[in-house]
């Protein structure tokens, strides 16, 4: 993972953890999520892309899935020297952009799978833009904590 | 004899790790982060190798043999180039050192499950097409090329990175690896003519819509594992619409127009016509419905059944957000898939991408098509079926 004060691009099924202002981003959110925690007293932090809900077992790439990718950039967060009490997390992403059948609701579940492991990590969950059917992009600066969304045709916002 | 492409669905997670080792051989070297983008394993015939090929300024060729025979070469966009020799130190003198790093990298992965080594021969400059065309692998019509994109943290530019195995060591290689794995470059070509029969679909049903005859073709069969088909688009805005299809195959497929300005396809189907935005998305959508059951009817006529198609979903949006939506369905039951992957530009303004995913249950059904349509009587064995995912 880097550090530095440059900007890091996070892909699909990935994540990445730095400390300073960075910022990481990611792009081409559709039904994937963002979760991007951070420590509130020191500027470190991490982004998460991730696929799919549930992790099954074993899992060859924790990173493509919102449970086990967390459980991994959690523990990457507090080996930079975050401290669990001082951590929140954001989530942005999960949309259902397409009628499709195969992988129906996918974005809710991701959602849903994302605020269910942060619960159970005891992570605060401060903000969030999901759902919807636009695809968004993110950058993340774990420094603040602020989280910009971009969209086709959209305003910029920040969470 | 049997084509086992299942072994190619899997392989393109073995591509996958040697595209991302390539970008820590360059991180390691620049000290700067480095990302590997899109990764692919692709079936595409003689004439579309050429694309593969880039179009730079600045392109080094890297052979290579022992376990395996071949040549890596290696594409730099100039923002790249620049920082790379700005970040070494040595000027353009860096790029065939890079060159040679990536291509390390990655065939470091392939001999890791070789029984011999993979030698690196010196780097070279591209500087004849048609040689290196002539001296890649090709056999009965159809090549693999395994391409990465690389990026710079905080950079402009891309290294486009195609690796091109000599077809039958690399045959050799696979079955090799795989207890039962029959690989025929001859049957593999009929996956390329499924390829190339949808890209003509695609054109001749644009043309017949817009009167705008295609400018350029391409076509080819990629297996990306599900978290890099994204990457397949850029992240620019496209317009278009996805189709869900059933009956005789179970497919997504999504047909989008790259506009050099919004309402380009519109101008394109309603030529000299003041058109609202519903009516420019009713064009759209009608102008992608057409193109897919081209596609689809093709391949239904090829096994003599039908395969219907669904209400449009209408998009205008990041590329990659609308595939990341297709990925993300499909990646509860397998780690890679095909994609039947086919761009068609029709003028300076609109270029059409269509990309079909076939259900990877469905593979023995796209195994008769490719069949058919090539008139080989022996079916292939279609992936990316049980391609290494668990399901659910």
């Amino acid at each position: 993972m880097s550090s530095g004060a440059q900007k890091t691009r996070v892909s699909v099924a990935d994540w990445r953890v730095l400390d300073g202002e960075g910022p990481l981003v990611t792009s081409g959110l559709g039904s994937c999520v963002a979760v991007s925690v951070y420590d509130t007293d020191d500027a470190i932090g991490g982004l998460l892309h991730a696929m799919l809900p549930a992790a099954p077992s074993p899992v060859e790439t924790p990173a493509k899935y919102v449970d086990s990718g967390l459980d991994e950039m959690l523990s990457a967060i507090y080996r930079r020297g975050a401290s669990p009490d001082t951590v929140a997390a954001k989530v942005v992403g999960g949309s259902s952009m397409l009628d499709i059948s195969v992988g129906e609701a996918i974005g809710d579940r991701n959602v849903e799978a994302a605020e269910r492991a942060l619960d159970d990590a005891g992570v605060p969950l401060v903000a969030a833009e999901t759902g919807g059917n636009s695809g968004r992009s993110v950058s993340f600066c774990p420094a603040s904590g602020d989280v910009t969304i971009d969209r086709v045709d959209s305003e910029v916002e920040v969470i | 004899m049997r084509v086992d492409l299942e072994s190619l669905a899997s392989f393109s997670q073995t591509g996958d790790r040697g595209g991302v080792r390539a970008a820590d051989s360059l991180e390691a070297l620049t000290g700067v982060p480095a990302y590997c983008d899109l990764t692919r394993t692709t079936l595409v015939d003689g004439e579309g190798l050429a694309s593969f090929l880039g179009d730079a300024s600045t392109r080094i060729e890297v052979p290579f043999d022992g376990a395996l025979s071949g040549r890596a070469l290696v594409s730099y966009e100039k923002p790249f180039a620049a920082r790379i020799a700005e970040e070494l130190g040595m000027g353009s003198g860096a790029l065939p050192e890079v060159a040679n790093i990536l291509t390390s990298g990655f065939v470091d992965v392939w001999a890791e499950q070789a029984e011999s080594t993979i030698d690196i021969q010196p780097p070279r400059p591209v500087e004849d097409d048609a040689r290196v065309l002539e001296d890649a692998a090709v056999a009965d019509g159809s090549a693999f090329v395994f391409e990465s994109h690389v990026e710079l943290a905080d950079g402009d530019g891309t290294c486009r990175f195609a690796v091109l195995p000599d077809v039958e060591p690399f045959v050799d290689y696979l079955e090799a690896g795989s207890e039962d794995v029959t690989l025929s470059p001859g049957e593999l070509a009929a996956y390329v003519q499924l390829t190339a029969e949808s890209a003509s679909a695609v054109a001749d049903h644009l043309a017949a819509m817009t009167g705008i005859d295609a400018n350029g073709v391409e076509s080819h069969l990629d297996f990306v594992p599900v978290e890099r088909v994204p990457s397949l688009l850029d992240d620019a805005a496209y317009e278009g619409a996805v189709f869900e299809s059933e009956g005789g195959l179970n497919t997504v497929i999504a047909v989008l127009f790259d506009e050099s300005e919004q309402g380009a396809v519109a101008d394109a189907m309603l030529p000299g016509s003041d058109h609202d935005p519903s009516m420019a998305q009713s064009a759209v959508a009608e102008l992608g419905n057409v193109t897919a059951s081209g596609v689809l009817d093709g391949w239904a006529n090829a096994i003599d059944t039908s395969i219907d198609i669904s209400t449009p979903s209408h998009v205008h949006d990041d590329g990659r957000a609308v595939l990341d939506t297709v990925a993300a369905a499909y990646g509860r039951h397998a780690d890679a898939i095909a994609v039947v992957d086919a761009t068609v530009a029709l003028d300076e303004d609109v270029t059409c991408r269509v990309c079909a995913f076939p259900d990877p249950q469905d593979a023995d059904t796209v195994a008769e098509i490719a069949s058919e349509l090539t008139g080989d009587e022996t079916v292939p064995e279609f992936p990316p079926e049980d391609a290494g995912g668990g399901g659910e």
